[in-house]
């Protein structure tokens, strides 16, 4: 829709000069935001890795927090975990991430159908975790250990960013696996491609 | 829909409320739980209550019609109900997610105002949230049937009386 120009310059409000690079960059954030330029052109092996790598790296920083002070392993799970976090973003932006978060209407049906069947598999593996982890903090307190050492804030994280990564995971793993069977094309989603 | 005796036959409508009245009694004792801060008996009552409550339609929501078709085997269901199933869990990891976000971004919130929260609070937290994930995809799929009833179209129920 195009905006209607005014008649009569607005009373009292001076128009923001800004410099064209100014301008141009908040049409490029707004574009990066609106998801069309968002999802790159990663290979679904690439970004299988990554988000794999990414939801390791988020429960190792969780484990990290059971070692005994080694501070050399302590340093490297520190590593992994921002290393973590990198790959969480990267694939988070990926086109899997697009298909896995975008709207009903910029998907078709198919695709639609896929992501069901891998946030179905992601259920199972939020109810796994949960019941790990609700079943570790009783067992914790059966056997008198302080509950503030399961950090369960930490696990409520963990389990959070890797919901949100698992989905991607599945559907890169399927487009991945797809490539050997030679089925008809998924990605990148159809709405990207046209 | 291979269905086995032992599971309840109630109506979409009955689904509907019995997994609602879970869910609400379950957060309500969470909450409840959350926001007592001072010693109060009978408040303690009515929250045990809720979580009593809450755990029983629980279980008398896990084996009804709606709970077989949230967690059969994918042989046992057909095409479409594997379909809606697949959606009511699509929508259920939505809720998760909400869920821990609210959850994550409302300690911060408490923490910030110098209120410790003790672990209790997030064995709690993780409980209800368990549970109620494993209600929710039976609420949706009875819900879906209620509303496709409204409109007459044939829904999970509709698919069971024919076979």
């Amino acid at each position: 829709m195009k905006p209607t120009p005014s008649k009569k310059p607005l009373q009292g409000l001076s128009p923001l000069r800004l410099p064209a690079w100014c301008v141009r960059w908040i049409l490029e954030m707004g574009r990066f935001l609106s998801c069309e330029v968002m999802p790159q052109r990663l290979p679904a092996w690439a970004v299988q890795w990554i988000a794999g790598f990414a939801i390791l790296g988020m429960w190792a920083g969780f484990v990290n927090r059971f070692l005994p002070d080694w501070p050399v392993a302590r340093m490297v799970l520190k590593g992994v975990l921002v290393a973590a976090v990198v790959a969480w973003v990267v694939a988070f932006f990926s086109t899997y991430g697009f298909l896995a978060n975008a709207a009903v209407r910029q998907i078709d049906e198919r695709e639609r159908m896929l992501r069901d069947q891998a946030r179905s598999a992601t259920l199972h593996y939020v109810l796994f975790s949960l019941c790990f982890g609700s079943g570790a903090s009783v067992l914790a307190d059966q056997l008198g250990l302080p509950a503030e050492s399961l950090g369960l804030g930490y696990f409520c994280h963990s389990l959070l960013m890797t919901t949100l990564l698992v989905p991607i995971w599945i559907l890169a793993r399927g487009r991945a696996s797809e490539t050997d069977l030679e089925v008809s094309d998924l990605g990148p989603p159809s709405t990207l491609s046209s | 829909m291979k269905l086995p005796a032992h599971y309840f036959r109630f109506s979409p409508m009955t689904t509907l409320k019995l997994s609602t009245l879970a869910i609400v009694g379950l957060w309500c004792w969470f909450l409840g739980k959350f926001f007592l801060w001072e010693d109060r008996p009978g408040l303690l009552v009515v929250l045990s209550l809720c979580l009593l409550g809450g755990t029983i339609l629980s279980i008398l929501v896990f084996v009804s019609t709606y709970s077989f078709v949230a967690n059969a085997p994918e042989n046992q269901i057909d095409e479409r109900e594997l379909a809606l199933r697949n959606r009511a869990y699509s929508r259920t990891v939505q809720y998760v997610v909400v869920c821990l976000l609210v959850g994550l971004f409302g300690s911060e919130f408490v923490e910030r105002r110098g209120v410790v929260l003790v672990p209790t609070v997030f064995q709690n937290f993780l409980l209800c949230l368990m549970i109620t994930t494993l209600i929710v995809p039976s609420w949706l799929l009875a819900r879906w049937d209620v509303d496709a009833s409204d409109e007459d179209a044939p829904g999970v129920r509709g698919a069971s009386q024919k076979t």
